[in-house]
């Protein structure tokens, strides 16, 4: 009888242990996503880089904006940049509109710990023919650069 | 014989609560369920008001990361199960400029993260982990 209950004790903690593992191996972390938003830390720019990252010729049209450094947020129903810089840098804006009006805003000056800087415009998309991004700074040179892909 | 056999139960019973209770405590039990980027959690860092001009908002504040529920889960074993990206107190280095404000508008700058739903052996937890700021114009009537 005694022997009987034994063999039943370890069946049982046998069935239980092997429950358990297979829970915990079938429960390991899944990493389907991997587009992460965190800022991360840029590296110093030199004097002789661009602060937009683009360079601006004397001559012909403006270079287009790249968005890892200045930023237009989608699926907003008004004009919306992120620009990445430096302590030090000043960035502004102008907006053309489709009716040949020109709205100019001039950001502050980066501080200190300053990373990036959000200009909200509150202008519709439907409104706007481009913005032209100039940048000034402390280091690197400075610039300007156009987003004509509106709609 | 009847010594032997209680003796077995009562190890047996032993052998499986351990089992079970670092199951619980151990990282390879986290399971993602769900992560939704870039949500906005609406509680105002802060805020900016002008009539007729614009306004900036700049600040030296911090975001801290959120976990809810009983699973005993810390940042850092849900950040590094989600390839150490985050950070637990996310500093703001951003300043945001309106645009022109009306009488009536608020500028005001939310904390933006990314939404993460987790479970530690079926225990189901939420957490908030920031990765910036949003900024946009409120109605203040």
């Amino acid at each position: 009888m005694a022997a009987k209950g034994i063999t039943f004790a370890i069946l049982a903690a046998g069935i239980v242990c092997l429950t358990v593992s297979s829970c915990t191996s079938g429960s390991s972390t899944t990493k389907e996503h991997h587009d992460f938003t965190g800022t991360a830390a840029g590296s110093a720019r030199s004097p002789q880089e661009s602060i937009l990252g683009v360079n601006t010729s004397s001559e012909g049209s403006l270079p287009e904006c790249l968005d890892s450094v200045v930023q237009r947020k989608e699926h907003v129903p008004t004009i919306e940049l992120t620009i990445k810089g430096q302590p030090g840098d000043r960035f502004s804006y102008q907006v053309l509109k489709k009716d040949g009006s020109i709205i100019t805003r001039k950001g502050d000056e980066f501080k200190p710990d300053q990373q990036d800087a959000i200009f909200t415009t509150g202008i519709p998309n439907s409104e706007v023919k481009t913005v032209t991004v100039t940048a000034e700074g402390g280091i690197g040179t400075p610039g300007k650069c156009v987003i004509t892909t509106i709609k | 014989m009847n010594k032997l056999f209680r003796f077995l139960v009562i190890f047996i019973a032993s052998t499986v609560s351990i089992i079970f209770s670092s199951a619980i405590a151990s990282a390879d039990s986290l399971h993602v369920d769900d992560i939704q980027y870039g949500v906005r959690k609406p509680i105002a860092v802060a805020e900016c008001r002008a009539d007729g001009s614009s306004c900036s908002i700049s600040t030296g504040k911090t975001i801290s990361s959120t976990i809810t529920g009983t699973t005993g889960i810390t940042f850092g074993t849900l950040n590094a199960s989600l390839q150490g990206s985050y950070q637990e107190n996310y500093a703001i280095t951003t300043t945001c400029t309106s645009p022109p404000l009306n009488r009536g508008e608020v500028y005001v700058m939310f904390p933006r993260g990314d939404f993460i739903f987790f479970n530690v052996a079926g225990n189901k937890g939420t957490a908030f982990l920031p990765t910036g700021v949003f900024c946009e114009v409120r109605n203040d009537w």
